[in-house]
């Protein structure tokens, strides 16, 4: 990684104001991560959506 | 959309934004026996190897602390039967940035009803960490 690629880098939490472009832009990016990380363990699906906690 | 919303609404989820474009997230949360708790961990494939997932962990872990927390908790979904690449990648990663692995739960025992949905059988692995 470049320093300037680790300078660019912004973390925070998505307040209140986040709109609906933000979550949907997470939804794809979480679906896009979990569909390819575990392609073949059957949990693509993200039935674990519906635990109460977000495993990895 | 809708679970994440509400992760929004409650103030749980971090993104990691690079020239403006989310390309990370997490989900942060306290849990109820003092314990703060991340998941949903996701970094944009497209930019592997830039630190996006380890800048999402020190912001939980940070996050956590500031809030008077001092442990913090994962879980990882793995398949019973087989080693699973990104499973081993991701559990190999969490040991090396000072997680250790405290148990594991079995889905058939505490979400029965979610167990039938997975196409092979998977158990939780807990990890923790002591915040500095």
């Amino acid at each position: 990684m470049t320093s300037g690629e680790m300078k660019s880098i912004e973390i925070g939490l998505l307040g209140s104001d986040a709109d609906g472009a933000v979550a949907a832009d997470v939804t794809h990016l979480v679906n896009r991560v979990y569909a390819t990380a575990e392609e073949g363990c059957g949990v693509g699906a993200r039935p674990e959506r519906r635990w109460p906690r977000s495993p990895n | 959309m809708a679970e994440v919303t509400e992760l929004i609404r409650l103030g749980e989820l971090a993104v990691a934004r690079l020239n403006g474009r989310i390309v990370g997230a997490v989900r942060i949360q306290r849990l109820d026996d003092g314990v703060g708790e991340f998941g949903m961990l996701a970094a944009d494939p497209d930019h592997r190897g830039i630190g996006i997932g380890r800048r999402l962990v020190d912001f939980a872990e940070r996050l956590t602390a500031d809030r008077g927390l001092r442990t913090m908790r994962l879980e990882l979904l793995v398949p019973q039967t087989w080693i699973h690449p990104a499973k081993k990648f991701l559990h190999d990663w969490y040991m090396r940035i000072g997680y250790r692995v405290v148990r594991k739960g079995s889905i058939d025992e505490q979400y029965p009803s979610l167990a039938p949905l997975l196409a092979t059988p998977c158990d939780f692995v807990i990890y923790h960490k002591e915040l500095a």
